[in-house]
């Protein structure tokens, strides 16, 4: 049965402490058997919103609803969060417990819980099943706190900088997991500062800036919209030329121009040429440029 | 012919005018690589290697697909061209089955929803046949053929225009740039008929 409501949805969400506007009028929708993730610099709103959306924090003002049920009213999101996974930032766990208990311990509480993917996780990180958590290594606390949502079948997956303090192959290994379980038809939604990683699994992205959602889109619309071209004109070149629906940035020294773009880059090489450049180059950004840009400014 | 048809419609304009500019900027770079003696080795051990691998049922990927998350394009479509890619080269064959979606995403970490999308605009353009539960298999008939002549006929012409500008004295980096300029005039020609 596939269910006509996306997995998380805001209306005008905000978040206010006191005179600090944590977050400003967020609306956005994260749809079903998709990863999405969640951009901003540190302090940006993304743990704030994540709070709000699992009814840890009641927001300011505005609504959420999570697969569906409405966070403010707290039975139905309780329901809604039986099927959800989620990993805070801090990664908090019971540091007096062994890793063994931890794993019954949780699994307790679930009923969607697969001891069989708990057992095969705890092997491919190789954590020591009878240390005690308080001796784990900050690495190897997060492998734990991710394999805790992990071994469960959930239907939405919430992850908050979920790969703090993993060496490359726990990234690696994190990245094949999260990609495994979107086959399984799990929805992901996490939020991260790793570009890098978001960049190669991301189906949509949302970038938050100073509690402000400034970019809400697919990543290959992003990939293929945003470009900085390279222009070379035998003359001085005025930047009001360039003044075009898409330019967001333009760097110019007379006769160098770098203009940066988010869609219309035919339009500027047209310009361009009409203008007689003598080089046009286009460069396509990667995630990071194009993330440096939203935030650039601002 | 009907599959070929319902391609040409299904696939909207952008992408089409999109993958033409990449095919030629694929082909310049496989002309590059031809010409440098070491590279083209290389590229003829990775294409033997990749038909070393056709013992077992299911190609192995390992090696053959490489996406690149910073390349300015989007990932499916990096897919989709190194799938056909590998078709002409010979890599992969006709009848050959793919890992299924699953498979495939995990060995190139990337979102299942890519591959699942290359996948079914290969199926449009009648080079992969989607079997519900069996996976994915190469389907090559005439026009893929004919296409794969077509490129291989372009990559010669373009390798024999190289060499003569290298012998005018252009560097390699100069010929690149002339080529890539030459590719964005025509989509500034195109923009400007739209």
């Amino acid at each position: 049965m596939t269910e006509m409501f996306p997995a998380i949805e805001t209306r005008d969400l905000s978040k206010v402490y006191g005179s600090l506007e944590a977050v400003r009028n967020l609306s956005f929708c994260v749809e079903r058997n998709q990863i999405t993730a969640f951009l901003g610099q540190n302090g940006a709103g993304k743990s704030t919103t994540i709070k709000c959306l699992l009814g840890m924090l009641r927001p300011s003002t505005g609504d959420a609803s999570i697969l569906g049920k409405n966070t403010r009213d707290r039975a139905a999101s309780r329901v809604a969060r039986q099927k959800i996974a989620y990993v805070a930032e801090n990664k908090p766990l019971y540091g007096y417990m062994t890793v063994e208990q931890m794993l019954r311990f949780t699994g307790a509480f679930y009923q969607d819980w697969c001891p069989e993917m708990a057992t095969r996780l705890v092997a491919e990180f190789q954590l020591p099943v009878d240390k005690k958590i308080k001796r784990l290594s900050k690495g190897m606390r997060t492998k734990l706190a991710l394999l805790l949502a992990f071994a469960r079948k959930p239907e939405l997956l919430i992850l908050d900088e979920p790969t703090e303090g993993l060496d490359p192959v726990g990234v690696e290994q994190f990245l094949q997991m999260v990609v495994a379980r979107a086959a399984e038809g799990i929805t992901v939604f996490f939020s991260s500062h790793q570009i890098s990683e978001v960049e190669r699994i991301a189906d949509h992205v949302c970038i938050l800036d100073k509690g402000r959602l400034k970019v809400d889109s697919p990543l290959d619309y992003l990939r293929q919209s945003f470009r900085r071209m390279d222009l070379v004109f035998p003359d001085f070149c005025s930047e009001q030329d360039f003044r075009i629906p898409g330019v967001q940035r333009i760097e110019s020294n007379g006769r160098q121009m770098s203009v940066f773009v988010n869609k219309n880059s035919d339009m500027v090489i047209e310009r361009a040429k009409y203008l007689n450049a003598t080089s046009v180059e286009v460069v396509p950004l990667g995630l990071r440029e194009i993330f440096l840009e939203t935030v650039r400014g601002s | 012919m009907s599959r070929g048809a319902s391609a040409g419609s299904s696939l909207n304009q952008r992408t089409a005018e999109f993958s033409l500019c990449n095919t030629l900027v694929l082909l310049l770079d496989l002309a590059f690589k031809q010409l440098d003696p070491s590279l083209g080795a290389a590229l003829k051990l990775a294409s033997g290697c990749a038909s070393l691998y056709h013992i077992c049922d299911t190609v192995a990927v390992v090696g053959l697909f490489r996406l690149q998350p910073d390349a300015g394009q989007a990932l499916y479509l990096q897919l989709m061209q190194q799938i056909r890619h590998a078709i002409e080269t010979g890599a992969l064959q006709n009848g050959d089955q793919l890992p299924g979606i699953r498979t495939l995403a995990e060995e190139l970490v990337v979102s299942p929803n890519t591959v699942a999308k290359a996948f079914s605009e290969l199926e449009h353009e009648g080079l992969l046949e989607l079997r519900h539960g069996s996976g994915a298999f190469i389907l090559i008939n005439r026009r893929t053929r004919q296409l794969a002549g077509r490129l291989q006929s372009a990559q010669r012409r373009v390798a024999d225009m190289i060499e003569e500008l290298r012998d005018d004295g252009l560097h390699d980096d100069e010929i690149r740039r002339v080529f890539e300029a030459e590719l964005l005039n025509r989509v500034a020609e195109i923009a400007r008929k739209r």
